[in-house]
């Protein structure tokens, strides 16, 4: 087993570092296998609509009326009736593939004319709003009571049946449906800032539709677009039925489902071959819709092809670069902690450092110990978090100190559960009051949802659920944990708003989210996360996207709180002012790793990594309110290529042979602090 | 609210005349029906009383204007076919579809927010990929064949359920189920798209970081929020299903509106066309306000523009 | 303040359970309406109880539309009866409520009818209702359908002598007036002269109990019919227009009888075969070229392969004329035309040599459903007159856009054509058929000569067997001479019919089909 790990390992690396700038739609595909096979459906029936007439010639035509209805499945007459022949006699497959021209010439034109004219039709008028809104979706309401039979008969009875004729009403029929669902899109976006922004700046509304509205609104359109197929090729089936569809003896599927359907008792497959047909094509293209709103949607693209990573192979990733180290020793079995604890002054065995924290309850109300997390991707999973630790007691603020993309914030999700699906824990425990929360199952987990652990996010306008009043929202808490009644928890949710400083709290507790401002959100969820007096609050920049004055009320809230309620705050951020003057202890992370921690005072004082020493150099220490981490050349490294050994190595200024070689620990380098690196020493002692 | 719903009445009106209009006259493009109604042998002076006795022999536009006086006084006029008031042949119809439509949407919608849930929970789970192929497929079989298909194997070959009509319980299983497949399959794939990204907002997470149970995050908290779009989905396909249920109709003989429009439409019965349009676009026009009003009522960002 | 609180927290609560209450509620209203649907139209018919399934429920009940197929087979001698009633197997005609009938000179006949006869609704049957009937199906506001097929150019007037003699006088000599009259069912005088009615008042064995459109009809048995009573106690009639699921209602129990099949929907061992008086045709358009030289309308008999039709397409036997074996004209030694597709490639290739556009596009005008596979049909004759070497397209239509290229005035500018058509001959003899489609004006008649013109008329006015041969010489000189059509096959019937009745249908069956005649098995 070790074995394959390494080599699955090997190659997803490889894999990796080919792919990681650039990966073309084609590979992309070839992963999906699903996908794959649907793309692989379509060409087919493409081919066989422009190659068919060349490969089959007449076959499709030529009856055979004294032996008609030969049954599927053999090869005795030859390939053509190998899915047997219809009622007079002509083979069903050299029929099918006559077939895929007909049809495909009908319901491509339709749907596409149908798509172009409505989503364009549908995002001018959601873009506008106001009168041009009102009209067109009046028009669609028109178009959609319709009888569309009607119109067909009329279209087709006056202007004789014909291909154009059932394009030309199949497309108008369709319109209403892209119109509308363009329409409800882009009015959503209307109501968001940038497309207001964008109108002020005047830019025209073309250009504003086209560069901003039409990529969001076109994946959802693709795929109803996809399933039309479907409806296309049906209703010109009944089309066909009626008499006013595909004149015999061209041929498409439709026509033939209608036939043959009258056969169905005495032989089937005249009508179920056509059919199939239909749904394997719609089925397809459905895929490849879907695939491709994967692909398209940057939110989403994490998700395609995931697979499942082996379970342990995670911390061995993690440690992939790591020549072979004493502390690794016991990675065959079990779960290894790759990286020692906070304050070990040298690798000891990854069993006693975990006893030791669970034996030292004093050390913190949290303790995190080698937290490795990985997030599965196309090419195999990437560890993002690679041996976290650290310890906050209760009363005390700790800051998660770090560039963006740095792990910071997978790192405080990892400890309050709430990773996405795609993202999984590799390694590592998480020592609440004692217990571990990472072994937890998901009751016991629940349970400490709220009173152990809380969480406030960064965003409070996305983080409170927008169609839930706020009231129900802070009630919730209490509801759950505490199974209060909803009067009483009613009550105790206006007590919080009062608590934390919403104005005319009772009244406003029915209000919605949206109906207040930026900072009164950041308050309710702070409210919402402090409800149930938490051991720990996790607080993921919970004032980044406010401003200074702001920012500075929410702070002195969250201290507030803090001491009145002797909670441990996690403060992650990447402002080093913020740290500076509101936390006790800063643990600086790169890159996944901790690489310095201490007392905010100490650290900054004199840093004894020298990324923290990068990050404060340049900032005299008075002024670091507000500064951000940008003063040291280059960039963070990606997560799927760190480089081997210390991972800020390509920027130190300090790097020499060994950091290429040995990935360095965390390790003490003074009362109550450590750093991660060879140097670390020297520097404490510089 | 009522605003809104006073708004849309009035602004529906325009909309419903232009309906009305243009049923009439594209229904006088497709031909004289003298010679569906009269004897193949029919002499000319027949043919005349024939169109004098219909006003068939009236310039267009007064056959409009007596037609829509008419209707003012909610006389719809007579069938060609049956000779009885094309109002009463109507209105008789339409129960049957709207049920046959109501039981087919419900069932759908409660299914695909089971189904569409348990898919989006863990996308590109085994779970999600045989939802997405099946309901994929589901919303494109032809519904004729199934409808077909279903008689045979359940009626005839297993003989648990009537092959067609309207008598008792077990009759309403096929047509129904033969109605529920392709918007079933619409909705799964609408409600899994949907719940997938209401599934990761950040007040999904919140709601964990809470304690909440995954029943509660999901049908609480996602749901309502994912909601709209599988509203507007589903409102079109009830649409479908009210002037669309053509085929599940004829072959189930089950006596409703699309049965009637399609044998109106072939027989040139102008009248009754043009009555069972009017109803089924009022219909329509309603239906389409009260998903607004559904959607008003689910999320409150809309209902404050609509108050606006 | 805590008021406010209480009142809020009410109206959540009450909002929650207003959601779900819609909810109830809609589940109940659906399922208390779908019980009023069902209950419309109870299930447990008893066994005294024949059940029909048809292909279209009838328009109208109407007894002067009785010549309607859809009407005239649930009406005709089982809610209504006429003077007279022709038997389909002898082509005699036979007493009905007129027991015996003379011509008293050359338009006027008299008719003596049957006594003891009373209506459904307890009123006697007297000459002066027959009188009315007669008036009310010929010269009326109601636009009879049997006033346009029957009575077409034919005046009639009734006149009650007494209370068993009507005498009835035409305009011109009729020598066929009483197979004429067997199409006009006899109503009461009560029956309202100036519009349709819908629930028919007859004497025959069956009364009209309930008709609830678009769900089912039924009759229930009529105590005072003067006749032999019918085995079944009432008759249901329900309709479905799919013909396999027709057929499974009989193979599931739940209809009797299903008519209207194909072979192809699997009746299985219940099916029934017979012959009926459909004659299915092309009509050539002989007035535009190619189809103006008779070499070509020669090839396209010989290259239509009758045999494959009936083995592959629809079912019924090759014929060579309009009328089946039974009807008044009927010529035996008019033979179908042979499957001969070399003949017809040497005759095109003749045709051609001698300057005849033989490429013109011929469009083949079909009609959909006009008898099962009817595009199938023309996918056969297109086949076969591509290898005799014209140049063929199909149109498939609707019946009335179809209609327009059946009947006079044709629509200008569609080139030459050849239509699909059927004829069934319901009333028995050959002037129902002849006028009108082979007079060079009759209104379904593409194209005649003066010859053929005057044999017509001629047999118009002959009666007796001096009528039958003048018919069948009428018919012989069309397929000699004229090669107008290109007939195809005498179609034959499908119905199921479950184990439990006995009824033996015959050419009639379509048009007219005798509950009286549908008997318990047991």
């Amino acid at each position: 087993m070790p074995q394959t790990d390494m080599s699955v390992k090997a190659t997803s690396q490889k894999v990796t570092s080919e792919k990681v700038t650039r990966r073309r739609w084609p590979a992309l595909l070839l992963q999906d296998r699903l996908a794959f096979a649907a793309a692989l459906v379509l060409v087919a029936v493409a081919v066989c609509a422009v190659l068919g007439p060349l490969l089959i010639g007449d076959l499709a035509t030529r009856q055979n009326l004294r032996d008609p209805g030969r049954p599927p499945f053999s090869l005795d007459h030859g390939w053509a009736f190998v899915l047997g022949s219809d009622s007079l006699g002509r083979p069903v497959a050299a029929r099918l593939i006559a077939a895929a021209g007909t049809t495909l010439s009908v319901a491509v034109p339709a749907v596409l004319c149908s798509l172009a004219v409505g989503s364009v039709w549908g995002m001018w008028a959601g873009y506008h709003g106001g009168w041009r809104e009102n009209v067109s979706l009046r028009i669609a309401d028109v178009i959609l009571s319709f009888p569309s039979l009607l119109l067909a008969v009329v279209v087709l009875y006056v202007f004789s049946p014909s291909a154009v004729g059932i394009v030309l009403v199949l497309a108008i029929a369709r319109i209403p449906v892209y119109l509308r669902t363009a329409r409800a899109e882009s009015a959503e976006l209307r109501s968001r800032l940038f497309m207001d922004a964008a109108r002020t700046f005047g830019t025209s509304s073309w250009a504003s539709i086209r560069r901003h509205v039409a990529p969001t609104v076109l994946p959802t359109l693709l795929t109803v677009a996809a399933l039309d197929f479907c409806f296309v090729m049906l209703t010109e089936s009944s089309l066909s039925f009626l008499g006013i569809g595909i004149q015999p003896p061209d041929v498409s599927w439709g026509l033939m489902v209608a036939q043959g359907r009258q056969e169905l008792q005495s032989a089937w497959w005249i009508a179920v071959f056509p059919g199939l047909a239909i749904v394997v094509t719609t089925v397809s293209a459905t895929i490849l819709a879907a695939w491709a709103r994967l692909s398209t949607d940057p939110g989403q693209r994490w998700r395609q092809g995931l697979r499942r990573a082996p379970r342990r192979s995670p911390g061995a990733t993690a440690q992939t670069a790591v020549e072979p180290n004493p502390g690794s020793a016991g990675s065959g079995a079990g779960r290894a902690l790759p990286s020692p604890a906070v304050s070990s002054s040298s690798p000891s065995s990854s069993a006693s450092s975990a006893s030791s924290a669970s034996s030292s309850s004093p050390t913190g109300t949290l303790v995190v110990d080698g937290l490795s997390v990985d997030v599965r991707t196309p090419a195999g999973p990437v560890a993002v978090v690679r041996g976290v630790s650290f310890a906050v007691r209760s009363g005390e603020t700790l800051a998660l100190l770090g560039e963006s993309g740095c792990g910071k914030s997978m790192t405080a999700h990892a400890v309050a559960g709430l990773l996405d699906p795609a993202a999984e824990v590799g390694a590592g425990r998480a020592w609440l009051d004692g217990e571990d929360v990472l072994a937890l199952g998901p009751r016991a987990r629940r349970r400490l949802a709220g009173p152990g652990l809380s969480i406030v996010f960064q965003d409070a306008l996305s983080a409170l659920n927008p169609v839930l009043t706020v009231g129900t929202q802070l009630a919730e808490p209490f509801r759950i944990h505490e199974r209060m009644s909803r009067r009483a928890a009613r009550a105790k949710a206006v007590e919080l708003m009062e608590r934390v400083g919403i104005p005319e709290a009772r009244s406003r507790a029915g209000a919605y989210p949206h109906q207040f401002s930026g900072g009164m959100r950041q308050r309710l969820l702070i409210a919402m996360a402090v409800a149930l007096r938490p051991k720990v609050l996790l607080a993921d920049e919970p004032t980044t996207a406010l401003d200074v004055t702001v920012q500075a009320q929410i702070m002195d809230l969250l201290a507030e709180l803090r001491s009145e309620q002797r909670m441990a705050l996690v403060l992650i951020t990447h402002d080093l002012g913020l740290v500076a003057e509101h936390a006790d202890r800063v643990a600086v992370m790169y890159a996944g790793t901790v690489v310095e921690t201490g007392t905010v005072a100490d650290v900054f004082s004199r840093p004894h990594h020298p990324y923290t020493r990068g990050l404060l150099g340049s900032v005299p220490a008075e002024q670091h309110k507000g500064s951000r981490l940008d003063s040291i050349p280059g960039s963070p490294p990606d997560p799927r290529s760190v480089p081997t050994g210390c991972a800020f190595r390509t920027r130190c200024p300090l790097a020499r042979e060994v950091c290429a070689t040995h990935r360095p620990p965390l390790a003490g380098t003074g009362t109550d602090r450590a750093a991660a690196c060879h140097f670390g020493k020297e520097l404490a002692d510089a | 609210m009522f605003s809104m719903l006073r708004r849309r009445a009035v602004s529906s009106v325009i909309p419903l005349l232009v309906v009305v209009l243009g049923v009439f006259f594209l229904a006088r493009l497709t031909g004289d029906p003298a010679n569906l109604y009269l004897p193949l042998s029919a002499t000319p002076e027949m043919r005349a009383e024939f169109a004098a006795r219909n006003g068939f022999d009236q310039p267009l536009i007064t056959q409009f204007g007596d037609y829509v006086a008419q209707v003012a006084h909610l006389d719809f006029g007579e069938s060609l076919r049956t000779a009885q008031p094309a109002g009463e042949a109507v209105l008789r119809a339409f129960p049957a579809t709207l049920q046959l439509a109501g039981w087919t949407m419900l069932l759908a919608i409660v299914g695909a927010v089971v189904i569409g849930s348990l898919a989006a929970y863990r996308p590109n789970s085994v779970t999600d990929r045989v939802a997405s192929f099946l309901s994929s497929t589901a919303a494109s079989v032809p519904d004729f064949w199934l409808a077909i298909m279903g008689v045979l194997v359940f009626a005839v070959t297993l003989g648990w359920l009537p092959t067609s009509g309207t008598s008792g319980a077990a009759a309403w299983v096929l047509p129904v189920a033969t109605l529920l497949i392709r918007p079933f399959g619409v909705l799964v794939q609408v409600v899994r798209g949907a719940m997938v990204s209401a599934l990761s907002a950040p007040y999904v997470k919140v709601a964990r970081a809470k304690g909440a149970r995954e029943s509660r995050v999901v049908f609480g908290h996602a749901l309502r929020n994912a909601a709209a779009p599988a509203l507007t989905v589903a409102g079109d396909l009830a649409v479908g299903l009210v002037n669309g249920a053509v085929v599940v109709e004829t072959i189930f003989g089950w006596p409703g509106i699309g049965k009637l429009m399609i044998d109106s439409v072939l027989q040139r019965d102008f009248a009754v066309l043009q009555a069972a349009v009017l109803l089924t676009a009022l219909v329509i026009f309603a239906l389409n306000i009260l998903v607004d009003v559904c959607h008003a009522l689910l999320d409150p960002r809309v209902r404050q523009r609509a108050a606006a | 303040m805590a008021g406010s609180g209480v009142v809020q927290t009410h109206a959540f609560v009450r909002r929650r359970g207003r959601a779900a209450g819609a909810f109830t509620f809609v589940v109940v209203l659906l399922a208390v309406s779908g019980c009023s649907v069902a209950g419309a139209d109870p299930i447990g018919e008893g066994p005294d109880t024949l059940r029909i399934v048809l292909p279209e429920e009838p328009p109208t009940l109407e007894p002067c539309d009785a010549s309607l197929t859809a009407t005239g087979r649930v009406t005709r001698a089982n809610i209504t009866e006429a003077l007279t009633e022709r038997d389909p197997s002898t082509g005699r005609l036979e007493q009905a409520l007129a027991t015996q009938w003379t011509r008293t000179s050359p338009t006027s006949w008299t008719f003596t009818l049957r006594k003891g006869v009373t209506f459904h609704d307890g009123s006697p049957f007297t000459a002066e209702a027959a009188a009315f009937s007669i008036k009310r199906a010929t010269d009326s506001d109601i636009e009879c359908n049997v006033d346009g097929y029957i009575f077409t150019d034919t005046e009639v007037t009734a006149k009650a002598l007494n209370d068993t003699t009507l005498e009835v006088s035409t305009r011109k000599p009729d020598p066929i007036l009483p197979l004429r009259l067997s199409f006009v069912e006899i109503v009461p005088t009560s029956t309202d002269p100036g519009a349709r009615v819908r629930k028919p008042i007859g004497t025959g064995p069956y009364r009209v109990d309930e008709w609830s459109q678009g769900r089912f009809l039924r009759l229930k048995r009529f105590s005072g019919y003067w006749g032999e009573a019918p085995d079944f106690a009432a008759a249901k009639y329900v309709w479905r227009a799919e013909g396999s699921v027709r057929a499974a209602m009989v193979t599931n129990n739940e209809a009797d009888v299903a008519i209207g099949l194909a072979p192809e929907d699997g009746a299985g061992d219940r099916a029934v075969e017979f012959v009926t008086n459909e004659i299915s045709y092309l009509r050539i358009d002989a007035t535009k070229a190619p189809l103006d030289d008779i070499r070509i309308r020669r090839a396209i008999n010989y290259a239509i392969d009758r045999e494959g039709l009936v083995t592959a397409v629809f079912a019924g036997r090759p014929s060579g004329q309009l009328v089946s074996k039974g009807v008044t004209g009927y010529n035996p030694r008019v033979r179908p035309w042979p499957y001969d597709p070399d003949r017809a490639r040497k005759l095109v290739a003749a045709a051609r040599a001698d300057g005849v556009p033989t490429d013109t596009a011929i469009t083949i005008i079909g009609r959909n459903g006009i008898y099962p596979k009817a595009a199938e049909a023309m996918e056969v004759v297109q086949d076969g007159l591509l290898k005799a070497g014209l140049n063929v397209r199909i149109k498939m239509l609707d019946v009335n856009a179809w209609l327009e290229y059946l009947l006079r005035p044709f629509p200008r500018g569609t080139g030459p054509t050849l239509l699909q058509a059927q004829h069934g001959n319901q009333a028995g003899d050959a002037a129902f058929t002849m006028g009108q489609i082979y007079g060079s004006e009759g209104a379904q008649s593409s194209y005649g000569t003066r010859e053929l013109d005057a044999s017509i008329t001629k047999a118009q006015l002959a009666s007796g067997d001096a009528r039958q041969k003048a018919f069948a010489d009428a018919f012989a000189q069309q397929n000699d001479e004229v090669v107008r059509d290109a007939v195809m096959a005498n179609m034959t019937g499908i119905l199921a019919l479950s184990p439990n009745v006995r009824y033996r249908p015959d050419s009639a069956t379509n048009d007219e089909m005798r509950l009286a005649d549908m008997r318990r098995a047991d």
